[in-house]
């Protein structure tokens, strides 16, 4: 496993040979190159001399104590990420215009799950079971509907301002093509969205435009959950 | 050039044309990148942003990388606290450098979670299960596993597996659903979605443009769920087929074929429609024994004889 193009020791074998788990076989192979090589040797010593650090500390004090050991090991790669926590977003106009197109859409999400959720019990529980049902247990059942349907609608929103915070960011650091990519499933959602508000407005007691609805803003929400995971 | 001529000199020809590859040399398998001992259900995160990945489940508690790795890509093989945890992919040699397709094969317990990241690199997996993820490559996955996930923006999706839960998400690429999943819940955004899988206890299906097709014969007691904004939703069906369809479109239509045909005493029974609205219908066939929702808003809903 050595790195042919410079002849050295690979990071994983300077790793192993520093806290002792090569195999017997390697073992003999790396030692005869450390014995020649004295960068590699060094790095070794100073892998070692770093885990010997550790150790020292996780024995002679608390976890408080070796976090900034740990800290101060670090600096370069500390640095690289607060870097590039600070990308290039696009003009404030794009952004407002994207947080414009959004708004009204986590306010319809709301909305229509709520009304999805009251429909559907309405239309699940059969008319028989509901004429037996006493006065009491019938407005028992419908304040846990609207507590359900409340909870859906606040999560559905705390989920949608979670995206919509991450989406400023993280798309701005996607790859053209990706961005791209996604921005066409956008619109075709976006569009298929605005065909069932509008068929909604038109017949509001629909159930199946309901749930069709809701299936759109879940895929709206697909969608915009693989912007946090392409980035 | 006289007939009996030429015929000796096609003979000759014939003669002459040399064998397909009498002895092939089997090809030699690549180069070994990396292995480490694991622990059965040991996590793999791996990256490989272009080429191929390949994942092959195995019965050995050690992962083994080979594969071919682009001049300007490093292999890199970490491993967690300890044998249950690793990290392996590719890097570019230098920062912000471009990467070369690299193709790795890599071979991990058949219990192993796997996570795996592409940019347009495809993902071919055999008896394993976990997170499969790329922007444009495709995912192929067969085998058993026990959860499967896989999510591409524009690459097509593949999923001929045995698992009892499967998820997947594509957005312009091709969804094929076969094997023997038990929940499956996928969707495309334009994409066609195509479903062959009889063994499908709970399934959802979904897009918004694409086409919806499912060819299988539904599981006693399964329940399905169709909906597609403006594609259409083929069921073709098996005569033998016991399944409740609530068939319901907006601007669509609803096209039943054979099986709908009241004079074929074989036939699938036609029920009248759940509501005087027009385009809604409820079908019985058989003993209705399955329960299969379609909607759609624009899309046609055709009901065939498979």
């Amino acid at each position: 496993m050595t790195n042919p193009s410079a002849n050295h020791l690979s990071e994983d074998e300077r790793q192993c040979a520093a806290d002792g788990t090569l195999d017997a076989v390697s073992r003999a192979r790396v030692d005869a190159h450390l014995g020649e090589c004295r960068a590699c040797a060094a790095d070794v010593a100073r892998l070692a001399a770093l885990m010997n650090r550790i150790d020292d500390k996780r024995r002679s004090g608390s976890a408080a104590t070796l976090t900034p050991v740990v800290e101060d090991l670090w600096p370069d790669i500390r640095r690289q990420i607060e870097n590039s926590k600070v990308v290039a977003l696009d003009s404030d106009e794009t952004v407002s215009a994207w947080r414009l197109r959004l708004d009204p859409w986590v306010i319809g999400v709301a909305a229509s799950v709520a009304a999805i959720t009251a429909l559907t019990v309405i239309q699940i529980v059969p008319p028989i079971v509901r004429s037996a049902a006493t006065n009491a247990a019938a407005s028992a059942s419908a304040d846990t509907v609207f507590r359900f349907a409340a909870d859906s609608a606040e999560s559905y929103r705390e989920e949608a301002d979670r995206l919509l915070d991450e989406l400023q960011l993280q798309r701005a650091r996607l790859a053209p093509g990706t961005r791209a990519a996604i921005d066409d499933d956008l619109k075709t959602v976006d569009l298929a969205i605005a065909e069932l508000q509008v068929a909604v407005a038109r017949d509001p007691r629909n159930p199946a435009l309901r749930a069709m609805l809701a299936s759109s803003y879940r895929q709206k929400v697909d969608v915009l959950k693989k912007i946090s995971n392409a980035s | 050039m006289t007939r009996p001529i030429r015929f000796m000199l096609f003979c000759g020809c014939l003669a002459a044309w040399p064998k397909s590859a009498p002895h092939a040399q089997p090809v030699p398998a690549p180069k070994v990148l990396g292995a480490r001992a694991a622990t059965p259900n040991v996590a793999v995160k791996i990256w490989v942003p272009t080429g191929s990945a390949r994942l092959i489940g195995w019965d050995r508690d050690s992962i083994v990388v080979r594969g071919r790795v682009a001049s300007n890509s490093h292999f890199f093989f970490a491993r967690g606290q300890d044998k249950s945890a690793y990290k392996l992919g590719l890097e570019p040699r230098r920062l912000g450098a471009d990467m070369g397709p690299s193709d790795l094969v890599i071979y991990v317990p058949r219990r192993a979670g796997i996570s795996i990241k592409t940019v347009d690199a495809s993902v071919t997996g055999e008896g394993v299960g976990g997170w499969f993820y790329t922007v444009s490559g495709a995912i192929r996955l067969s085998g058993d596993a026990e959860q499967v996930e896989a999510e591409s923006i524009s690459g097509d999706v593949d999923l001929d597996v045995t698992s009892m839960v499967v998820k997947a998400r594509t957005g312009r690429g091709h969804m094929t659903v076969r094997g023997s999943p038990e929940d499956v819940d996928a969707s495309t955004v334009s994409g066609p979605l195509d479903v062959t899988s009889s063994a499908i206890q709970r399934g959802r299906f979904s897009s918004v443009t694409g086409n919806l097709r499912y060819e299988a014969n539904p599981v006693p007691g399964s329940i399905f769920d169709f909906s597609d904004h403006a594609g259409s939703v083929d069921l073709l069906l098996p005569r033998s087929a016991s399944s409740r369809l609530d068939l319901s479109t907006v601007n669509g239509f609803i096209q039943g074929g054979g099986p709908l045909r009241r004079d074929d005493p074989n036939s699938l029974r036609l029920y009248r429609p759940a509501s005087a609205g027009g385009q809604t219908l409820t079908v019985r066939l058989g003993a209705g024994e399955a329960h299969m929702t379609v909607r759609t808003f624009k899309g046609a809903i055709r009901l065939l004889p498979k």
